[in-house]
């Protein structure tokens, strides 16, 4: 999917680990990771809201749209 | 109890019985060609009305062939149910939707349609074991094609359009899984 999720970054940069982010939300750290690792084919808004709410960024820090051939 | 324990509670009962079948049924087999020259005249002999049949007994060797052509349709049929057996040990453990039930319903489809045509090759078979004894000119060689065949036609039929169907539940349920 040309969908980059660049959560891992965000978090990184934020300097929280998974499990918080998880508990934080509201969800699994098995979600968490089918999203972190790109599995996912839906998230729901709930579940962004509350990411950006926590990580305090924009959806499009998280989200990255790129083209066949960038990637 | 809600309904998935429900099915949970059924398929234990239904996998058990599958078992069960898969044993007796090939067991039934095995016991009807080793005892045939023991059964009642009308199992062994093919009805013909018109010619008198001078009662006779299976020599072994057609008895072993009546024994390998039953496998035919004996085969289609454990294949059937361990397909089916399979389905059932997957709702047992609360597994509704998977790649696997579809693939499940699809052989046992294709056991449902391969059985028919077995059977009809193992009934003609059989006509012509049972007349084998039969004075010359009333031998026969009977090839039926009932209602009974239709509707296991249908079954399969059916069966095959629910795997489409089961298809399209996966992939939902996939979708379901994978929404964060």
């Amino acid at each position: 999917m040309p969908i980059i999720v660049s959560l891992d970054v965000v978090l990184a940069k934020r300097k929280m680990k998974s499990v918080e982010l998880a508990k934080l939300v509201g969800i699994t750290e098995q979600n968490l990771s089918i999203l972190k690792t790109g599995k996912a084919k839906a998230i729901r808004i709930s579940t962004l809201d509350a990411i950006c709410k926590h990580l305090e960024c924009q959806p499009g820090d998280i989200l990255e749209y790129k083209n066949h051939e960038e990637i | 109890m809600d309904n998935l324990s429900k099915i949970k509670k059924f398929s234990k009962y239904i996998h058990l019985l599958l078992s069960f079948l898969l044993v007796v049924i090939p067991l039934y087999y095995i016991l009807y060609w080793a005892f045939i020259n023991y059964l009642p005249e009308t199992l062994i002999n093919v009805n013909i009305h018109s010619t008198p049949l001078i009662p006779n007994k299976l020599p072994i060797k057609l008895q072993l062939i009546g024994f390998i052509t039953s496998l035919l349709p004996l085969s289609a049929l454990t294949y059937g149910l361990v397909n089916i057996r399979k389905l059932f040990s997957f709702y047992k453990e609360g597994v509704i939707f998977s790649f696997e039930h579809v693939s499940f319903f699809k052989n046992t489809a294709k056991a449902l349609l391969l059985w028919v045509v077995l059977s009809i090759v193992y009934e003609s078979a059989k006509s012509v074991l049972f007349s084998a004894g039969n004075p010359p000119g009333s031998r026969v060689l009977k090839v039926g094609f009932s209602s009974a065949e239709i509707t296991t036609l249908m079954v399969g039929g059916i069966v095959l359009i629910i795997a489409w169907v089961m298809d399209e539940g996966r992939i939902l349920s996939e979708e379901k899984e994978l929404t964060v």
